[in-house]
Protein backbone atom coordinates (compact mmCIF):
# COMPACT_ATOMS: atom_id res chain seq x y z
CA UNK A 1 0.00 0.00 0.00
CA UNK A 2 2.78 2.40 0.41
CA UNK A 3 3.12 2.68 -2.62
CA UNK A 4 -0.20 3.65 -3.90
CA UNK A 5 -0.13 6.42 -1.06
CA UNK A 6 2.97 7.43 -2.44
CA UNK A 7 1.29 7.68 -6.22
CA UNK A 8 -1.65 9.46 -5.00
CA UNK A 9 0.71 11.74 -2.88
CA UNK A 10 2.19 13.00 -6.22
CA UNK A 11 -0.92 13.22 -8.15
CA UNK A 12 -2.38 15.88 -5.43
CA UNK A 13 0.97 17.53 -5.14
CA UNK A 14 1.06 18.14 -8.82
CA UNK A 15 -2.48 19.53 -8.91
CA UNK A 16 -2.10 21.58 -6.26
CA UNK A 17 0.70 22.99 -7.52
CA UNK A 18 -0.54 23.62 -10.79
CA UNK A 19 -2.58 27.06 -10.49
CA UNK A 20 0.77 28.51 -8.68
CA UNK A 21 2.90 27.53 -11.25
CA UNK A 22 0.79 29.09 -14.22
CA UNK A 23 0.20 32.75 -12.37
CA UNK A 24 4.47 32.28 -11.74
CA UNK A 25 5.05 31.49 -15.43
CA UNK A 26 3.15 34.65 -16.29
CA UNK A 27 5.00 36.60 -13.78
CA UNK A 28 7.75 35.59 -15.12
CA UNK A 29 7.27 36.16 -18.61
CA UNK A 30 5.88 40.04 -17.86
CA UNK A 31 9.43 40.14 -15.66
CA UNK A 32 11.68 38.46 -18.94
CA UNK A 33 9.97 40.63 -21.70
CA UNK A 34 10.76 44.29 -19.10
CA UNK A 35 14.17 43.29 -18.09
CA UNK A 36 14.78 42.51 -21.95
CA UNK A 37 13.36 46.58 -22.46
CA UNK A 38 16.35 47.37 -19.71
CA UNK A 39 13.85 47.74 -17.06
CA UNK A 40 16.06 48.10 -13.75
CA UNK A 41 13.21 48.03 -11.47
CA UNK A 42 11.95 44.75 -12.82
CA UNK A 43 15.12 43.62 -12.51
CA UNK A 44 15.63 43.72 -9.17
CA UNK A 45 12.56 42.56 -8.64
CA UNK A 46 13.87 39.28 -10.66
CA UNK A 47 16.92 39.24 -8.55
CA UNK A 48 14.53 39.42 -4.85
CA UNK A 49 12.67 36.40 -6.27
CA UNK A 50 14.90 34.27 -8.33
CA UNK A 51 18.37 34.79 -5.33
CA UNK A 52 17.52 32.11 -3.33
CA UNK A 53 17.31 29.68 -6.14
CA UNK A 54 20.68 30.65 -7.57
CA UNK A 55 22.68 30.65 -4.20
CA UNK A 56 21.38 28.04 -3.63
CA UNK A 57 22.48 26.11 -6.62
CA UNK A 58 26.08 27.48 -6.05
CA UNK A 59 25.91 26.49 -2.59
CA UNK A 60 25.30 23.21 -3.22
CA UNK A 61 29.27 23.26 -5.06
CA UNK A 62 30.62 26.25 -3.96
CA UNK A 63 32.38 27.71 -0.54
CA UNK A 64 30.11 29.93 1.31
CA UNK A 65 31.51 33.31 0.35
CA UNK A 66 32.25 32.19 -3.30
CA UNK A 67 28.61 31.23 -3.29
CA UNK A 68 27.57 34.95 -3.01
CA UNK A 69 29.88 36.38 -5.45
CA UNK A 70 28.67 33.25 -7.88
CA UNK A 71 24.91 34.84 -7.25
CA UNK A 72 25.66 38.40 -8.49
CA UNK A 73 27.68 37.15 -11.25
CA UNK A 74 25.08 34.68 -12.93
CA UNK A 75 22.18 37.80 -12.30
CA UNK A 76 24.60 40.18 -14.28
CA UNK A 77 25.10 37.77 -17.10
CA UNK A 78 21.53 37.16 -16.76
CA UNK A 79 20.70 40.61 -17.79
CA UNK A 80 22.70 40.41 -20.61
CA UNK A 81 21.81 37.43 -22.03
CA UNK A 82 18.00 37.21 -20.90
CA UNK A 83 16.92 38.63 -24.40
CA UNK A 84 18.45 35.40 -26.24
CA UNK A 85 15.52 33.42 -23.68
CA UNK A 86 13.26 31.84 -25.85
CA UNK A 87 10.53 30.47 -23.55
CA UNK A 88 10.12 33.54 -20.89
CA UNK A 89 7.95 30.61 -18.76
CA UNK A 90 11.58 28.49 -18.21
CA UNK A 91 13.53 31.44 -17.24
CA UNK A 92 13.79 29.19 -13.75
CA UNK A 93 15.25 26.50 -15.50
CA UNK A 94 17.39 28.55 -17.28
CA UNK A 95 19.20 30.24 -14.30
CA UNK A 96 19.81 27.11 -12.92
CA UNK A 97 21.61 25.76 -15.85
CA UNK A 98 23.35 29.45 -16.06
CA UNK A 99 24.26 28.83 -12.61
CA UNK A 100 25.84 25.63 -13.16
CA UNK A 101 27.90 26.75 -16.12
CA UNK A 102 28.99 29.46 -13.67
CA UNK A 103 29.69 27.10 -11.08
CA UNK A 104 31.63 24.66 -13.24
CA UNK A 105 34.01 27.99 -14.95
CA UNK A 106 34.74 28.80 -11.21
CA UNK A 107 36.31 25.20 -10.92
CA UNK A 108 38.12 25.50 -13.95
CA UNK A 109 39.39 28.66 -13.59
CA UNK A 110 40.78 28.78 -9.71
CA UNK A 111 41.15 24.47 -9.17
CA UNK A 112 40.10 24.64 -5.62
CA UNK A 113 41.23 21.35 -4.31
CA UNK A 114 40.18 21.67 -0.74
CA UNK A 115 37.75 23.91 1.41
CA UNK A 116 38.78 26.97 2.28
CA UNK A 117 39.19 28.09 5.71
CA UNK A 118 35.62 29.93 6.30
CA UNK A 119 34.25 26.20 6.57
CA UNK A 120 37.13 24.90 8.71
CA UNK A 121 36.39 25.08 12.91
CA UNK A 122 36.40 23.87 15.90
CA UNK A 123 35.55 20.45 16.07
CA UNK A 124 33.19 21.06 19.03
CA UNK A 125 31.58 24.44 17.80
CA UNK A 126 27.82 24.87 16.25
CA UNK A 127 29.86 26.36 12.56
CA UNK A 128 32.13 22.80 12.67
CA UNK A 129 28.30 20.92 12.94
CA UNK A 130 26.83 23.12 10.27
CA UNK A 131 30.14 22.65 7.77
CA UNK A 132 29.96 19.38 8.41
CA UNK A 133 26.60 18.91 7.39
CA UNK A 134 27.02 20.83 3.99
CA UNK A 135 29.99 19.08 3.20
CA UNK A 136 27.94 15.54 3.54
CA UNK A 137 24.92 17.50 1.38
CA UNK A 138 27.57 18.52 -1.05
CA UNK A 139 28.72 14.71 -1.23
CA UNK A 140 25.11 13.87 -2.54
CA UNK A 141 24.61 13.38 -6.71
CA UNK A 142 23.95 16.74 -7.36
CA UNK A 143 19.98 15.96 -7.84
CA UNK A 144 19.87 15.32 -4.24
CA UNK A 145 22.57 17.92 -3.05
CA UNK A 146 21.22 20.53 -4.81
CA UNK A 147 17.37 19.76 -4.13
CA UNK A 148 18.45 19.48 0.04
CA UNK A 149 20.13 22.98 -0.31
CA UNK A 150 17.26 24.57 -1.49
CA UNK A 151 15.19 22.86 1.11
CA UNK A 152 17.08 22.52 3.85
CA UNK A 153 19.21 26.29 3.94
CA UNK A 154 16.84 28.46 1.67
CA UNK A 155 13.86 27.39 3.17
CA UNK A 156 12.09 26.83 0.34
CA UNK A 157 9.10 24.40 0.22
CA UNK A 158 8.96 21.29 -2.51
CA UNK A 159 6.15 23.36 -4.20
CA UNK A 160 8.68 26.13 -4.94
CA UNK A 161 11.22 24.17 -5.31
CA UNK A 162 9.32 22.77 -8.18
CA UNK A 163 8.24 25.80 -9.85
CA UNK A 164 11.47 27.63 -9.87
CA UNK A 165 13.47 24.82 -10.91
CA UNK A 166 10.93 23.57 -13.94
CA UNK A 167 11.51 20.01 -12.34
CA UNK A 168 7.73 17.89 -11.65
CA UNK A 169 6.98 17.66 -8.21
CA UNK A 170 7.32 14.31 -7.99
CA UNK A 171 11.20 14.38 -9.27
CA UNK A 172 11.31 16.95 -6.25
CA UNK A 173 9.48 14.81 -3.72
CA UNK A 174 11.90 11.70 -4.28
CA UNK A 175 14.93 13.62 -4.58
CA UNK A 176 14.33 15.53 -0.85
CA UNK A 177 13.32 12.22 0.37
CA UNK A 178 15.93 9.85 -1.20
CA UNK A 179 18.37 13.04 -0.54
CA UNK A 180 17.41 13.05 3.17
CA UNK A 181 18.41 9.40 3.46
CA UNK A 182 21.35 9.44 2.24
CA UNK A 183 22.00 12.90 4.32
CA UNK A 184 21.63 10.69 7.40
CA UNK A 185 23.65 7.25 6.78
CA UNK A 186 26.22 10.10 6.02
CA UNK A 187 25.88 11.61 9.09
CA UNK A 188 25.79 8.24 11.05
CA UNK A 189 21.93 8.92 11.63
CA UNK A 190 19.80 6.51 11.94
CA UNK A 191 17.40 6.10 9.61
CA UNK A 192 13.87 6.37 10.22
CA UNK A 193 11.27 3.45 8.86
CA UNK B 1 -3.55 12.60 7.70
CA UNK B 2 -0.02 11.96 7.46
CA UNK B 3 2.22 15.83 7.13
CA UNK B 4 4.91 15.66 4.95
CA UNK B 5 7.26 18.38 6.89
CA UNK B 6 10.35 17.96 4.49
CA UNK B 7 8.01 18.66 1.41
CA UNK B 8 5.90 21.52 2.47
CA UNK B 9 6.95 22.49 6.24
CA UNK B 10 3.37 21.53 7.69
CA UNK B 11 3.37 19.53 10.91
CA UNK B 12 6.43 19.15 12.63
CA UNK B 13 9.88 16.99 12.12
CA UNK B 14 12.43 17.83 15.38
CA UNK B 15 15.50 16.32 13.23
CA UNK B 16 15.07 17.93 9.89
CA UNK B 17 14.21 21.52 12.09
CA UNK B 18 17.60 21.16 14.10
CA UNK B 19 19.39 20.59 11.01
CA UNK B 20 17.45 23.47 9.79
CA UNK B 21 18.18 25.70 12.14
CA UNK B 22 22.19 24.67 12.10
CA UNK B 23 22.14 25.16 8.31
CA UNK B 24 20.62 28.90 8.57
CA UNK B 25 23.80 30.26 9.28
CA UNK B 26 24.13 29.57 5.12
CA UNK B 27 21.33 31.06 3.88
CA UNK B 28 21.10 33.53 1.57
CA UNK B 29 21.70 37.12 2.86
CA UNK B 30 19.23 39.35 0.84
CA UNK B 31 22.18 41.92 -1.07
CA UNK B 32 21.28 44.89 -2.89
CA UNK B 33 20.49 44.30 -6.89
CA UNK B 34 24.21 44.11 -9.51
CA UNK B 35 23.95 47.54 -10.76
CA UNK B 36 22.99 46.63 -14.10
CA UNK B 37 23.00 50.42 -15.75
CA UNK B 38 24.02 51.12 -19.30
CA UNK B 39 27.19 52.68 -19.18
CA UNK B 40 27.44 55.87 -21.36
CA UNK B 41 30.63 54.54 -23.54
CA UNK B 42 30.97 57.37 -26.68
CA UNK B 43 32.47 55.07 -29.29
CA UNK B 44 34.99 57.20 -31.31
CA UNK B 45 33.31 55.38 -34.43
CA UNK B 46 30.45 57.32 -33.48
CA UNK B 47 31.85 60.63 -35.10
CA UNK B 48 32.66 58.93 -38.19
CA UNK B 49 29.94 59.33 -40.18
CA UNK B 50 29.37 63.36 -39.06
CA UNK B 51 33.12 64.33 -39.88
CA UNK B 52 32.91 62.77 -43.11
CA UNK B 53 29.29 63.94 -44.12
CA UNK B 54 31.19 67.50 -42.95
CA UNK B 55 34.65 66.96 -45.20
CA UNK B 56 32.98 65.96 -48.17
CA UNK B 57 30.44 69.09 -47.97
CA UNK B 58 33.79 71.20 -47.34
CA UNK B 59 35.75 69.60 -50.42
CA UNK B 60 32.88 70.20 -52.18
CA UNK B 61 32.53 73.97 -51.60
CA UNK B 62 36.55 74.39 -51.75
CA UNK B 63 36.20 72.72 -55.06
CA UNK B 64 33.44 74.38 -56.37
CA UNK B 65 34.78 78.36 -55.53
CA UNK B 66 38.39 77.48 -57.44
CA UNK B 67 36.79 75.96 -60.56
CA UNK B 68 37.65 78.34 -63.15
CA UNK B 69 34.58 80.95 -64.06
CA UNK B 70 33.66 82.89 -67.06
CA UNK B 71 34.55 86.25 -67.40
CA UNK B 72 31.16 87.06 -68.04
CA UNK B 73 27.37 85.04 -67.63
CA UNK B 74 25.72 85.45 -70.51
CA UNK B 75 21.87 84.34 -70.76
CA UNK B 76 20.52 82.22 -73.15
CA UNK B 77 19.12 84.81 -74.90
CA UNK B 78 21.97 86.53 -75.52
CA UNK B 79 23.67 83.63 -76.78
CA UNK B 80 21.04 83.09 -79.28
CA UNK B 81 21.75 86.03 -81.08
CA UNK B 82 25.74 85.82 -80.97
CA UNK B 83 25.75 82.51 -82.49
CA UNK B 84 24.55 83.06 -85.41
CA UNK B 85 26.40 86.61 -86.59
CA UNK B 86 29.86 86.41 -86.72
CA UNK B 87 29.94 88.77 -83.80
CA UNK B 88 33.00 87.38 -81.85
CA UNK B 89 36.08 88.53 -83.38
CA UNK B 90 39.78 88.57 -82.68
CA UNK B 91 41.52 92.00 -82.38
CA UNK B 92 44.97 91.94 -83.02
CA UNK B 93 47.31 95.17 -82.41
CA UNK B 94 49.45 96.31 -85.82
CA UNK B 95 52.87 97.52 -84.64
CA UNK B 96 51.06 101.46 -85.26
CA UNK B 97 49.33 100.23 -82.67
CA UNK B 98 45.62 100.61 -84.44
CA UNK B 99 43.21 97.61 -84.11
CA UNK B 100 42.34 95.00 -86.48
CA UNK B 101 39.71 92.73 -86.71
CA UNK B 102 39.98 89.32 -87.65
CA UNK B 103 37.02 87.09 -88.75
CA UNK B 104 35.98 84.42 -85.73
CA UNK B 105 36.46 81.83 -88.46
CA UNK B 106 40.37 82.89 -88.94
CA UNK B 107 40.67 82.99 -85.02
CA UNK B 108 43.53 80.96 -83.98
CA UNK B 109 41.44 78.18 -81.33
CA UNK B 110 44.09 79.29 -78.45
CA UNK B 111 42.49 82.80 -78.43
CA UNK B 112 41.82 84.43 -75.20
CA UNK B 113 38.11 85.78 -75.30
CA UNK B 114 36.98 88.99 -73.81
CA UNK B 115 33.31 90.12 -73.87
CA UNK B 116 32.47 93.03 -72.93
CA UNK B 117 28.98 93.19 -70.93
CA UNK B 118 26.40 93.03 -72.88
CA UNK B 119 22.36 94.24 -71.73
CA UNK B 120 20.11 91.71 -71.39
CA UNK B 121 16.98 92.30 -72.32
CA UNK B 122 16.62 93.12 -75.91
CA UNK B 123 13.43 94.61 -77.24
CA UNK B 124 12.15 92.27 -80.26
CA UNK B 125 10.62 95.18 -82.06
CA UNK B 126 13.79 96.89 -82.40
CA UNK B 127 17.03 95.37 -81.91
CA UNK B 128 19.76 97.29 -80.93
CA UNK B 129 23.26 96.69 -82.55
CA UNK B 130 25.18 94.43 -80.08
CA UNK B 131 28.37 95.83 -79.76
CA UNK B 132 31.01 93.23 -81.32
CA UNK B 133 33.25 91.47 -78.36
CA UNK B 134 36.78 92.28 -78.98
CA UNK B 135 40.08 89.47 -78.62
CA UNK B 136 43.21 91.63 -77.25
CA UNK B 137 46.31 89.11 -77.95
CA UNK B 138 49.32 89.44 -76.78
CA UNK B 139 52.76 89.66 -78.47
CA UNK B 140 53.67 85.85 -78.06
CA UNK B 141 50.30 85.25 -78.89
CA UNK B 142 50.37 87.07 -81.80
CA UNK B 143 53.46 85.61 -83.25
CA UNK B 144 52.07 82.52 -82.68
CA UNK B 145 49.01 83.03 -84.98
CA UNK B 146 51.27 84.51 -87.74
CA UNK B 147 53.35 81.43 -87.36
CA UNK B 148 49.61 79.48 -87.72
CA UNK B 149 48.62 80.98 -90.34
CA UNK B 150 51.66 80.67 -92.35
CA UNK B 151 52.09 77.01 -91.66
CA UNK B 152 48.17 76.74 -92.59
CA UNK B 153 48.91 78.83 -96.16
CA UNK B 154 52.08 76.44 -96.58
CA UNK B 155 50.01 73.67 -96.26
CA UNK B 156 47.20 73.90 -98.42
CA UNK B 157 50.04 74.84 -101.27
CA UNK B 158 51.08 71.61 -100.77
CA UNK B 159 47.72 70.30 -100.93
CA UNK B 160 46.92 71.73 -104.30
CA UNK B 161 50.39 70.64 -106.13
CA UNK B 162 49.61 66.78 -104.68
CA UNK B 163 46.47 67.78 -105.62
CA UNK B 164 46.90 69.15 -109.05
CA UNK B 165 49.81 65.89 -109.50
CA UNK B 166 46.94 63.30 -108.54
CA UNK B 167 44.81 65.13 -111.70
CA UNK B 168 48.37 64.65 -113.88
CA UNK B 169 48.32 61.32 -113.27
CA UNK B 170 44.92 60.49 -113.78
CA UNK B 171 45.14 62.29 -117.01
CA UNK B 172 47.76 60.53 -118.14
CA UNK B 173 46.15 56.76 -117.10
CA UNK B 174 43.23 57.43 -119.08
CA UNK B 175 44.98 58.77 -122.06
CA UNK B 176 46.54 55.56 -122.70
CA UNK B 177 43.86 53.18 -122.19
CA UNK B 178 42.13 55.16 -124.70
CA UNK B 179 45.27 53.98 -127.13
Amino acid sequence: MPDIEFTLGLARADVDIAPMRASEDSEDATLVSAISLGDEDAFSRFHRKYAPLVHGIALAKLPAGEADDVTQEVFLAAFRGIKSLRDPDAVGPWLVKLTRNHVAGFYRSRKISEELPDEIHDRHSHRHEAAEILLAIRSLPEAYSETLVLRLIEGMTGEEIATRTGLSSGSVRVNLHRGMDLLRKALGVEVKK
Amino acid sequence: MKTDYLWDKQGSDSEIERIETILSEYRYVPVPTPNVAPQKVVSPWRWLLPATAFAALLLTVLWIGSAPKSPVAVSKEVLAELVPAPAVAAVSETPAGTAVETPASARPANTRLMLTPIRAKVSSSRKRPIKSPTVALTDEEKYAYEQVVRALFITGTQLRSVHSAIACIEDHTTTDKNR
